[in-house]
């Protein structure tokens, strides 16, 4: 599971950045697609709400033609709370390996 | 004061303050030679009587404020000149209680006070009941304290004064048997059990003072409305327009808009924090990491980028909602960084560091920790390049030989490996910066080795340790920096071999602490680091490993990484290793992983 969702939190962390490379303007077909898979990812992985925002972004970029020339704060609003959420998860699953690394090795003693 | 009082008094920490109706009653403990002090205060906090050892005093408040030592007056020899009984008992009222730091003893236990009743307490409530610090302290031949609770024993078993005193058992209760028991002694037991235990002992949180929640004024708000407009529309286009259209056009508008933010200022009437401190900080940082994106650093990535931008935002949208849960400081800020006076600090320093930054500035900090609460601080001498270079490639040894405050003569070196009691220190709560003023007194005391008892609340021994630093290191939706900036000393028991990645240009090598547990370190390399870089080779090459490093840490998704900045070896000073060249001896190198320094290799990395 915590391997999954790792895998998860990277793509989502890679679908992020090329989506602020590029810009919401720029995103083509396959971004649509891609953020459309990883809403479904997400609603696997039980994190619903962050399947429901990946495919609202998703369709946002799907009428992007709506900000050709005009900002969207509706897309930055939606692109920046899956920021929020892609790395409270992380920060758990970094606190998650800390615990493991440092516990087996107290009842164990194997120093 | 005197130093030699100031020396005393900076050896007594607040264990525990219990408040009842009629008066408060606050503990000091003090470890070689352990001694405790406990001082009752009348309700008004005007009398006081305090009992050390055989010994009890009598203070009363001559005049002014309670929390002032000046103002309490002692029916001990010392007389009309302040005391260390007067100016415990002005701390007893102001100090924050150092939670898990030098433990008061327990009295001998009892086991009369076992607990027999027949309902056992939770898992919940024995796990409770094994961390906790609650002393226990004797009140009649029946009966206990514990905390604020008095554990009274009868034939029915044992009862509680606590609000739980009707339910079959309560913590105090759970506490007390464990103490009857002679299990606490294992658990609040000797130093060499506590860094063998994964209890976490630091405080550096503790240091840091709970604020009230507050709302922003109205008429603030309103203020700042055309700059929340401009802040989300440079946030909106930034995303909707992608960062390969940005241009030296958008860092300028984003200067503007720092400069705005900074005019807007704190209004006169106005809480000191209803400013927008907290944006302004982070509209530089994402000035500063937009500029390195452009420029194409590695080490800046469009996540960075993102991590400002989402900070700005949910800045916005706290201002927005201004509930008032959240205290100003949070959400809002004051636009110039708050110093706090310090009555006395007993510091001891763990390491210096010497660097350079993308924005043109380059400078030492020397890290020191406060042994009372375990909170690391910070004492910078920094200069813009341009006066840097006049300087020559000595530029970090002579601004470390520079004095380190206002009106002493001790260096930044000095500070970064001594052991010292400062008065009148100021320190920046929210960054843990010391200031240079010249208020600022110094009294040297002998340094203490990196295995001292002392250091054990800045030391990564156990998972406790480690789990407690890592979450000051997880994301903050609002930015808010980590009560204590993430250095910790970490044991070490070997540090593994260098590897060298020539395509990431990066070096990996591990640190293994004595309990067994490796924790990585990766280092992009960069001209600017290439000592820094040079040094961990050489560390990881040296005969005898150092018994303890200062490191910063970093938490990404594989756990937690270091960056070590100096080596502590069981003989000699400590070593800098972004400073100068690690003076150790080494083991022989094998040819092909020799190093060649004045061979550059591509990109100029050490290879």
């Amino acid at each position: 599971m915590s391997a999954s969702v790792e895998r998860f939190v990277a793509t989502t962390r890679t679908a992020l950045a090329a989506l602020l490379g590029g810009g919401g303007v720029a995103a083509g077909s396959q971004t649509i697609a891609a953020w459309r898979s990883l809403g479904a990812q997400a609603r696997g992985l039980g994190l619903t709400e962050l399947g429901a925002l990946a495919e609202r972004l998703s369709t946002q970029l799907q009428n992007r033609g709506a900000f050709a020339h005009t900002p969207s704060q509706a897309l930055a609003d939606t692109t920046l709370e899956i920021f929020d959420r892609i790395e409270a998860l992380a920060s758990t699953l970094a606190l998650w390996a800390v615990e493991q690394a440092f516990e087996p090795r107290q009842e164990g003693q194997s120093s | 004061m005197s130093a030699g009082l100031e020396t005393q008094l900076a050896r007594f920490t607040l264990v525990a303050r219990v408040g009842a109706g009629s008066g408060v009653k606050a503990t000091f403990a003090r470890s070689a030679p352990s001694r405790k002090v406990v001082i009752a205060y009348a309700a008004g906090s005007k009398q006081a009587s305090m009992s050390i050892a055989e010994r009890s005093m009598q203070l009363t408040v001559a005049d002014g404020d309670p929390a002032d030592a000046a103002s309490w007056r002692c029916d001990c020899p010392a007389g009309a000149s302040q005391c260390l009984h007067a100016a415990l008992a002005a701390r007893g009222l102001t100090d924050e209680v150092a939670e898990g730091s030098a433990a008061v003893a327990d009295e001998a236990p009892d086991t009369r006070f076992v607990f027999t009743n027949s309902v056992a307490p939770s898992p919940g409530m024995s796990a409770a009941a094994a961390k906790s610090s609650a002393s226990i302290e004797r009140v009649d031949d029946d009966a206990v304290r514990c905390e604020g609770a008095v554990v009274r024993r009868s034939e029915a078993g044992l009862s509680c004064d606590c609000p739980m005193a009707a339910a079959s058992t309560c913590l105090h209760r759970v506490v007390v048997d464990a103490w009857a028991r002679g299990e606490r002694v294992a658990n609040r037991g000797s130093a060499v059990q506590a860094r063998a235990g994964a209890t976490s002992r630091a405080v550096a949180e503790a240091a840091v003072k709970a604020r009230p929640g507050e709302k922003m004024p109205v008429e603030d708000l309103a203020r700042f409305a055309d700059l929340r407009a401009r802040t989300s529309a440079v946030i909106a286009e930034l995303l909707t327009f992608g960062l390969q259209r940005t241009t030296s056009m958008t860092l300028e508008r984003l200067d503007a808009l720092v400069i705005a933010v900074k005019s807007a200022g704190v209004r006169d009437a106005a809480p000191r924090d209803a400013g927008l401190g907290r944006l302004l900080r982070t509209l530089e940082r994402l000035r500063q990491v937009l500029e390195d994106f452009q420029k194409r650093l590695v080490t800046t990535t469009e996540l960075d980028v993102m991590r400002e931008l989402a900070i700005a935002r949910n800045l916005l949208r706290a201002l927005e909602a201004n509930t008032g849960a959240l205290p100003l400081i949070d959400f809002a800020g004051a636009t110039q960084q708050e110093y706090e006076p310090n009555a006395v600090l007993d510091i001891q320093g763990l390491g210096l560091e010497a660097w350079t930054t993308t924005a043109g500035f380059g400078g030492v900090t020397a890290y020191v920790t406060d042994l009372r609460t375990g909170r690391v601080l910070t004492r910078t001498n920094a200069l813009p390049s341009e006066q840097l270079e006049p300087l020559g490639s000595t530029w970090a040894e002579q601004l470390a030989a520079n004095a380190a405050f206002a009106g002493v003569s001790t260096t930044y070196t000095e500070l970064a490996r001594g052991r010292y009691l400062l008065s009148g220190a100021q320190v920046a709560s929210e960054s843990g910066r010391l200031s240079g003023s010249g208020k600022t007194q110094l009294a040297k005391r002998p340094p203490l080795p990196s295995t001292d008892e002392k250091l054990r609340s800045a030391t990564l021994l156990a998972s406790g340790d480690a789990v407690r630093l890592a979450r000051r290191l997880a994301f903050d939706a609002l930015g808010r920096p980590p009560p204590s900036p993430p250095l910790v000393l970490v044991p070490v028991a070997k540090v593994t071999p260098t590897s060298f990645d020539r395509a990431t240009q990066r070096l990996a090598l591990g640190i293994i602490t004595p309990s067994g547990v490796e924790l990585p370190c990766v280092l992009t390399y960069r001209d600017s680091i290439s000592l820094w870089v040079d040094n961990l080779d050489r560390l990881a090459r040296a005969i005898t490993p150092p018994t303890a490093l200062l490191c910063r840490l970093r938490l990404e998704l594989g756990g937690l990484f270091v960056e070590p900045i100096t080596a502590h070896f069981a003989e000699g000073k400590p070593q800098h290793l972004t400073f100068a060249r690690l003076d150790v001896p080494l083991r022989a190198l094998v040819a092909t992983e020799e190093l060649q320094p004045n061979q550059p290799t591509p990109q100029g990395a050490p290879s």
